[in-house]
């Protein structure tokens, strides 16, 4: 710590009174404080654990030992149609949990579980115990105090990850023993009871996580970190000073490198230059240079064309993507659309399949007529391209197109990572083209019959589907990850 | 609506098991194990003035089945007919049921690890079919029917024939399978065969008693906190936590 | 199929679909379509052999399997109802350890090293050593030791071979003494299912019989239905036995005196005057001899004999003289106990008679003869030699349709009256049914060709030059087989429900197969078992596909003497034409004409009689490899006095040891220890201690019975083995050895 302080006196040991501007400059900084493989994975847990909680009270039904009142149990049957399938969700769900966490176990182990859960994660400091108390005093309004600082998760966060880092597992493995009957009835007793025990303590924390996420002022930041991955530097400095310090450290240590290594290049002695200038400005603006990506400034020429008219047209003359909460709502609503007008959902792969079936049934019509599976589709009456979802394919194709084309983004290209070949990437795509078309059938629909129609309707299968999808995606990017960066 | 039970003759039943056998064949009961069992009281008193008598018992699908409410996950419940029957989709595996029930009338499958038990064949039943082990009784000393028919042969050996339901001054929970007998029979195995306490397993009661007490508190205090917290929040306006 | 049966609940199911409840009854909602509702089923009537009692069966078929086992309601005798066994029927089946294929011995007999042949080779093996045997020894060197309808195909191409040498344990093993004794008797013997008219019966008396233990599903089902109606009930058993139980007399007998009592009882019959008289006077000869014969008899000279007091004997005497005639008076099945069997069976047949029940209602009724169609054959080579088991000879009552198993192994070991060098063993199981195994090894030592036909790798397999695996009873057709004991005769046939499995083959094809190869073809002049079905019930005016759809057919009976017509043949076919009190045919062999008590032997102190039985969910020792009954009783126990095992500080649950005064000990079983048997008696089910480690679930589980049995007492009067004069002694853990 000596040294470092000696070696970078700009960045103060503790934190210092920032003047209005320095604290202004700060407040528009954004710094990076998760990756995006943790965003994901917290928006997952978190929907993960909302389905549990709120499946698993509906499925103790035991006056003796139920928690959820009546009515909301038989809600949520309801809901699922049947009791058993509220239980098959549930352990769907869970299985798909244990499953991706699994992975991340494995593949992140020294990473993140050893290393960064540990340290960052759970381990409490003196200064971690003083905030537990400023902090209960302050939310009380019984102290003014300054809270001590903290490290990238404060005393609370620590707390309960540690709680959770050590309950996890029990509900994990309880779970496996009430799914897959391990051990004898003594031993699953204790395991429902263990199961219930671990939920419940981490709900009780949970309250207070999601209260202080999403209801309490201060910690808003924080929340949006959560959906962006960054915070701002004001933020980083109040509530995590040691965090915001390893950072700056962090970010310093390169610049010298790099300067150094200009220098060195350029012939010219300017390091000595950074040391003495204005710290902060000087900083800000390597900073973006250096370490964060420039805002992406593509087609800027095009922006007033696209920018004229009503939304409606702004929206669809449009170069860029829609954002995603737009587009879901979007096609939700088309989903709805569909069910309302045609009776059925959205769909694409039974389309090839009726399209392959119409072709056998036209080139070996006796053949196919025998086969238990095309003779399926050619033993209707009528034509197996009569049928909703070879139409609605179509449509997608067509308005695909004009979409691309109100757009401005029609283009013939191949859309690949910048790494690999065109070639790779059409054996890729075939690869990947016969491997869902299969997995599409085993399953009787693909992401968009089973799991967008088959889960807006709540069907247990399609559920475990799209945890399967979700959980296999997971696996799967990690794989190819190469191929697309 | 139905009110089924059966009437066992102990007069004429002759132990010949061939009940236990059907039954086990009819649901694939895995072996050591049955739904419906035959026993005998063992041979009581001393050479040569020895009695003894037999025994049937299956679930009773009583009128207040002590193993519906301590089910965890509502797999055990009671019928409009008044059949307990088991969603072996929803079981665990769990075993409280079998502590609860006070004849024993529940086990555990060892191949599935889920509780198994007599549902008066209710598939069979579906199919208008008796259960298969009235339709194999080679005694004809099982009836099965319908209490609230009161043409039906059970109604007459119940409230006619005086058939009896086994069961004490404390554990009575309404078993709807009633045996006819010999006095000395039934005294015989009233002695033997009594109902027992239903039994609740220690994780049960650690469950209802402190785990359940333990979570409710440990939520109620978090929500209560936050709830003090978001009005401190709320009456001191948010101004003075924002930067 | 019993439309009425399936219809019994439908209007209540129906009703309950009404109820609207969130969850519904279990009861309610759609019918699933099949056995476990996943494929439809289809259904075969035919008739099981988890023993002989053959009872009507309907079995369901799944996708080639047979999944379940009910009882045919059609079926004239059983009408839907099935035993444990019978229900068990899929357990053997589809038993692992099956025979699969045709196999010749490699290793030493005993050894179980066989190599897998074709059933070419085997067949051809066999046919081979038949003729040598033939060559060399004459035809009647081989002997045949079949059980039940399925051998039948194979014991007509024995006879055609040229062999009188067949016997089955049936007779000398079971129940030949009250066949011979009831036959002396009333001119004819009882035969199977026993004709007891439980049906319209006010008193039964069972001597030994243990139903309820002893499973026959419709004596079951009459014998309960009797006691639901009030008919009293006297079981005379050392054992508490279920029956016992169940009885308004319990006469715990001191074993071995059973014919004390029956004299005592006839004492009082005759004495007290309560006989039947008309039906004495009128049917019988020999009634002042037998009267003269018992006049000393009392109850009290028999109390001391049989240790049951006399006030007790005279009581159920008068119980019967009260409910006579309609007293059944079971005969026993198994009566081979104590070489004076024939004459206890005689005793049995006199106590029935002075009661005036035999052809009367709820006594024992009569047979209704019907005749099937005739095959033709070449007629059957006469034996000028004879045969070799004393039947008919040495034991000059014994039955010659049936044989004396016994006289063949004796025969076999002496080589007297002439060599036995062939045995074929079909369907029997030749070291557990008879007793005296050693000898029985010893026999078998001497044989040149030991052929054995089973479906099960029975101990007696490992010791066979050639193993042929037949199939189960669920996968073949058989002989169909008349009963006439029923009150309404009937046909029934067994049809094959699934196809053999491995290449176990059924009998039929067996025996043409070996027919074909001695040349014997046409002693089996069919083709197919649908046409050897059509040659037999066609005379009969059945229609074979009628039957099949069924299972049997019934024809009207004669069953009381009320109703007898002359067609049906004379009344009582003895020598004298009446029911022969006194047995005059009996006196002309050298028998006592009227049964005698001859006193028995008491087991020293600290042993015990051995007595042995049945458990109502195993048949014999066919079945304990039977996974489902294996599961509901897996091995046997010792039963023993409470006060006698306290004597010998033995505790109830513990294992031990079982030894005979020969000194031959059982595997370790697990002593009950009950107030339900004299002290002087152990008692013990048959059929457990399988030795042929190739039953992996039976293996050495249970004590065998059969293993004590190394002293026998044969009936003069007609070979059969009394096997219940072998005294055991109890050794704990650390004595045996």
């Amino acid at each position: 710590m000596a040294t470092e302080t000696a070696k970078f006196p700009e960045i103060p040991e503790k934190p210092v009174p920032l003047s209005p501007q320095q604290a202004e400059a700060m407040a528009q900084k954004q710094i990076k404080k998760h990756h995006v493989a943790i965003i994901l994975l917290h928006w997952f847990n978190a929907t993960v654990w909302f389905l549990e909680v709120a499946t698993g009270a509906a499925l103790i039904s035991s006056p003796e030992f139920r928690f959820a009142p009546e009515w909301y149990i038989r809600m949520v049957e309801t809901l699922f149609g049947t009791r058993s399938n509220l239980l098959h969700f549930h352990i769907a769900v869970g299985l798909a949990w244990i499953f991706v966490f699994a992975i991340y176990g494995t593949f992140g182990f020294r990473t993140y579980l050893l290393r960064q859960v540990y340290r960052k994660e759970i381990a409490l400091d003196r200064d971690d115990i003083r905030w537990l108390m400023v902090r209960a005093l302050r939310l009380l309004g019984r102290s003014d105090e300054p809270l001590p600082p903290q490290s990238n998760y404060n005393a609370g966060q620590k707390l309960f990850a540690l709680a959770v880092y050590s309950l996890v597992p029990v509900i994990m493995i309880t779970g496996l023993m009430m799914t897959f009957h391990w051990g004898s009835p003594e031993w699953i007793r204790a395991a429902i009871v263990a199961h219930f025990t671990a939920v419940g303590l981490i709900v009780s924390g949970l309250m207070v996580h999601v209260y202080m996420a999403a209801v309490f002022p201060e910690e808003k930041p924080a929340f949006f970190s959560m959906f962006t991955g960054k915070v701002n530097e004001l933020f980083a400095y109040r509530h995590h000073f040691k965090w915001w310090r390893e950072y700056k450290l962090e970010e310093l240590k390169w610049r010298r490198k790099l300067e150094l290594a200009w220098a060195r290049t350029n012939g010219e002695a300017g390091a000595g230059a950074t040391a003495t200038g204005d710290e902060m400005a000087t900083s800000e603006e390597r900073n973006t240079t250096f370490t964060e990506p420039t805002e992406p400034l593509a087609s800027a020429q095009e922006r007033p064309a696209a920018e004229r008219g009503s939304w409606l047209r702004r929206a669809l003359r449009s170069p860029n993507d829609w954002p995603p909460y737009a587009a879901g709502f979007g096609l939700g609503l088309t989903l709805l659309a569909s069910f309302i007008l045609m009776g059925e959902g959205l769909g694409a792969s039974s389309a090839f399949v009726r399209w392959t079936a119409a072709l056998l049934g036209a080139v070996a019509p006796e053949q196919a007529a025998a086969s238990p599976f095309w003779g399926r589709y050619l033993g209707e009456g009528q034509s197996p391209l009569v049928n909703f979802v070879v139409f609605e394919v179509i449509g997608v194709m067509i308005g695909g197109f004009v979409s691309g084309w109100l757009g401005g983004r029609l283009k013939v290209m191949v859309e690949k990572g910048p790494r690999i070949s065109n070639r790779r990437r059409y054996a890729l795509a075939f690869t990947g083209g016969m491997l869902s078309a299969i997995g599409a059938r085993f399953a009787r629909g693909c992401t968009s019959g089973q799991a967008l129609s088959g889960g807006a309707v709540l069907a247990a299968g399609s559920w475990i589907f799209m945890m399967a999808v979700f959980a296999a995606g997971f696996a799967g990017a990690y794989l190819l990850r190469r191929d697309w960066t | 609506m139905a009110r089924y039970a059966m009437v066992i003759d102990l007069k004429k039943c002759v132990a010949c098991h061939a009940c236990t056998v059907a039954c086990n064949v009819e649901w694939n009961v895995p072996p050591g194990f049955a739904r419906t069992k035959v026993a005998s009281t063992g041979a009581i008193g001393k050479f040569p003035n020895v009695m003894e008598s037999v025994f049937v018992s299956q679930c009773n699908h009583c009128d207040d089945p002590p193993c519906v409410k301590p089910c965890p996950t509502g797999a055990t419940f009671q019928g409009t007919d008044g059949i307990v029957a088991v969603d072996k989709d929803l079981c665990i595996g769990c075993g409280f049921c079998v502590e609860a029930c006070p004849y024993d009338a529940r086990h555990i499958d060892p191949v599935t690890n889920k509780v198994d038990k007599c549902d008066f064949c209710s598939a069979r039943l579906q199919r208008g079919e008796l259960p298969a082990c009235v339709e194999t009784c080679t005694a004809h000393a099982k009836f099965f029917g319908d209490l609230e028919d009161r043409s039906s042969e059970v109604f007459r050996l119940v409230y006619d024939r005086g058939a009896k339901r086994l069961e004490t001054d404390e554990v009575a929970v309404g078993p709807n399978v009633y045996y006819l007998g010999t006095e000395q029979q039934l005294e015989l195995v009233a002695a033997r065969f009594a109902p027992r306490e239903p039994r609740m397993p220690k994780a049960g009661d650690w469950w209802s008693k402190v785990v359940k007490p333990l979570v409710f508190a440990a939520v109620g205090a978090t929500f209560l906190g936050q709830a003090v917290a978001f009005f401190y929040q709320l009456w001191h306006g948010e101004e003075q936590f924002e930067d | 199929m019993g439309g009425t049966r399936r219809d019994f609940l439908r209007s209540a199911a129906v009703a309950g679909t009404m109820a609207g409840a969130a969850r519904g009854a279990p009861g309610e909602g759609p019918a699933p379509p099949g056995h476990h509702g996943v494929t439809p089923v289809h259904t075969i009537a035919s008739n099981c052999e988890m023993c002989f009692w053959r009872c009507g069966i309907l079995a369901e078929v799944e996708n080639g399997k047979v999944v379940r086992i009910e009882g045919n309601p059609d079926h004239p005798l059983t009408k839907g109802r099935l035993c444990a066994r019978g229900n068990a029927g899929i357990g053997l089946t589809y038993d692992p350890d099956r025979l699969k294929y045709p196999m010749l011995r490699t290793g030493a007999r005993g050894e179980g090293k066989f190599r897998r042949v074709s059933w070419e080779t085997a067949l051809d093996y066999l046919a081979e050593r038949l003729q040598e045997i033939k060559a060399k020894h004459g035809p009647e060197a081989v002997a045949f030791f079949p059980h039940g309808v399925a051998s039948a195909f194979f014991r007509i191409v024995m006879e055609a071979y040229g062999t009188p040498n067949h016997a089955e344990p049936a007779f000398a093993q079971c129940r030949g003494p009250r066949e011979v004794g009831y036959a002396l008797t009333f001119g004819q013997g009882l035969g199977s299912p026993e004709p007891v008219d439980f049906d319209e019966t006010r008193l039964i008396v069972l001597i030994g019989t243990h139903i309820g233990e002893n499973v026959f599903t419709s004596q079951i089902t009459q014998f309960a239905g009797a006691l639901g109606r009030g008919a009293k009930l006297i079981v005379v058993d050392p054992r508490l036995s279920t029956a016992a139980a169940k009885a308004d007399w319990w006469l715990p007998i001191r074993p071995g005196t059973d014919i004390a009592l029956l004299l005592a009882w006839m004492n009082v019959l005759i004495s007290d005057g309560a006989y039947d008289r008309d039906y004495i006077r009128r049917y019988a000869t020999g009634f002042d001899r037998l009267a003269r014969h018992v006049q000393g008899l009392t109850p009290e000279w028999a109390e001391p004999i049989t240790e049951i007091p006399a006030a007790k004997i005279r009581a159920t005497a008068r119980a019967m003289a009260e409910a006579k005639p309609a007293v059944a008076l079971h005969p026993g099945r198994h009566v081979t106990w104590y070489g004076d069997d024939s004459q206890r069976a005689r005793a049995m047949a006199i106590v029935t008679a002075l009661l005036g029940a035999w052809g009367r209602k709820g006594g024992i009724f009569l047979p209704t003869p019907i005749s099937t169609g005739k095959i033709p054959t070449p007629p059957m080579p006469e034996s000028e030699r004879g045969r070799a088991d004393g039947a008919g000879d040495k034991y000059p009552f014994a039955s010659e349709e049936q044989g004396v198993t016994n006289g063949l192994i004796d025969a076999t070991l002496t080589g007297q009256p002439y060599p036995i060098k062939g045995w074929i063993v079909y369907g029997q199981n030749v070291l557990e049914s008879i007793p005296q195994r050693e000898k029985t090894l010893q026999a078998i030592d001497k044989l040149d060709l030991l052929a054995v036909v089973d479906v099960l790798p029975v101990e007696q397999t490992l010791y066979a030059d050639l193993v042929l695996p037949e199939a189960t009873y669920l996968e073949r057709y058989d002989m169909p087989h008349v009963v006439v004991t029923a009150k309404e005769p009937f046909l029934a046939v067994r049809f094959p429900a699934v196809k053999p499995m491995y290449e176990s083959r059924p009998g039929w094809w067996i025996a043409k197969e070996l027919a074909k190869r001695l040349g014997l073809k046409a002693y089996l002049p069919w083709e197919t078992p649908e046409e050897h079905l059509e040659m037999l019930v066609k005379p009969l005016g059945v229609n074979p596909a009628a039957l099949r759809a069924r299972g049997a057919v019934k024809f009207p009976g004669r069953p009381y003497l009320e109703n007898r017509r002359p067609e049906d043949g004379p009344l009582f076919p003895t020598p004298s034409g009446k029911i022969e009190l006194y047995s005059t045919l009996a006196e002309e062999y050298g028998f006592d004409p009227l049964p005698r008590y001859t006193p028995v032997e008491d087991p020293p102190p600290g042993w015990f009689r051995l007595i042995y039985g049945r458990a109502p969910v195993h048949s014999f020792a066919r079945s304990e490899n039977n996974a489902i009954l294996d599961g509901l009783m897996d091995e046997n126990e010792v039963w023993v006095n409470d006060e006698a095992a306290r004597a010998l500080s033995l505790a109830d649950g513990q294992m031990v040891v079982l030894e005979n005064s020969d000194g031959v000990q059982t595997n370790a079983v697990r002593l009950r220890v009950t107030p339900g048997i004299r002290p002087d008696c152990a008692y013990m089910v048959h059929g457990f201690g399988h030795r042929s480690p190739k039953l992996h679930l039976a293996y050495g589980k249970g004590a065998s019975d059969a293993g004590l049995m190394t002293r026998v007492k044969i009936d003069p009067m007609m070979g059969g083995t009394g096997m219940r004069v072998n005294f055991v002694r109890l050794l704990s853990g650390e004595e045996a050895g």
